[in-house]
């Protein structure tokens, strides 16, 4: 009796650990994957809400805008009808409006490009996270309004 | 023996439920991970084509006060397509749709019908139809999504 009942843990202890072993290396390694998988979509989430505030900012004060100069490929300076100025440009890897950041210190702006139009400006921008491979893109214009 | 035939039973179905449970939370887990990672590139997608949307809307937008009467020309009245290209410092359009990356982008100019021409006037389906306001429809596609943005673009008067 005793004897039986020692084996039978010993094998049932095996199995059990054997499995553990198993199922525990098989969660973990989905777990980990999808760990780095909402870390990845936390950081892109980050990136465009970043890239569609700078859009959404530039769009909303161009279109105050008495008169645009583009400086700089990287530098815009927008005229207002009450004869005040704001400056929109790229400072290092971030992207200033008016002196104060519109993109997160993450968010590091690789390109920004501005094309000056007779009544409007086309801007082009990169964005990439610190530290990986999320980056976007984008292209999109702003024309001042009648005025 | 009895209760232990019984004990080793319980032990084996104890363990493939316990198995069963946990593939059945790690592949929900899997599925909400896998789907939010599409839906973060949809996000993106969508992001880019609403920027590249209102591109041609804007530039719309200027060629209305810079340059009307390259708004009328016939090459882009629908159904034609047409697309801006930069030259010369000033949007131009050109016959036919863009493609960039992913994204094929196009537009085409509405003519605009007035109930009357007298104001107040209200925009109809059929009448009148005002030389000094056209509709540019914007259209950006991509994988099998399709996108549109509408603007009215009016000849001010210069004063």
């Amino acid at each position: 009796m005793r004897t039986n009942r020692s084996g039978l843990t010993l094998v049932e202890m095996l199995i059990t650990i054997g499995l553990g072993v198993t199922i525990a290396a098989i969660v973990g390694s989905i777990a980990i994957s999808g760990i780095v998988h909402i870390r990845t979509v936390k950081r892109q989430e980050r990136l465009y809400s970043n890239a569609a505030h700078v859009s959404d900012t530039l769009a909303y004060w161009v279109r105050q805008a008495e008169a645009l100069n583009v400086i700089s490929p990287t530098e815009l300076v927008m005229t207002f009808p009450d004869s005040t100025q704001k400056t929109f440009l790229k400072d290092g890897t971030r992207i200033m409006f008016d002196g104060v950041a519109l993109t997160e210190d993450n968010s590091e702006v690789t390109n920004l490009s501005f094309v000056a139009l007779p009544v409007s400006v086309q801007v082009s921008a990169t964005l990439r996270y610190a530290g990986s491979d999320e980056e976007i893109s984008f292209s999109t214009a702003a024309a001042r309004r009648n005025n | 023996m009895l209760s232990k035939k019984q004990k080793n039973g319980f032990a084996l179905v104890e363990i493939l439920v316990s198995i069963a449970i946990v593939a059945m939370l790690v592949l929900t887990l899997q599925t909400l991970i896998v789907r939010s990672v599409r839906i973060s590139r949809i996000n993106k997608e969508q992001l880019q084509a609403t920027l590249y949307l209102r591109e041609m809307a804007e530039a719309a937008r200027d060629l209305e006060q810079s340059d009307w009467a390259s708004l009328t020309n016939p090459l882009c009245n629908t159904p034609e397509v047409c697309h801006f290209e930069i030259s010369g410092g000033a949007w131009v359009l050109t016959a036919g749709s863009e493609t960039a990356g992913k994204f094929t982008r196009s537009f085409s100019v509405h003519p605009v019908y007035r109930d009357q021409t007298d104001f107040p006037n209200i925009i109809t389906e059929m009448g009148m139809e005002d030389i000094d306001t056209k509709k540019v429809v914007a259209t950006v596609s991509w994988d099998s999504r399709t996108m549109t943005l509408e603007t009215f673009a009016h000849n001010f008067p210069l004063d």
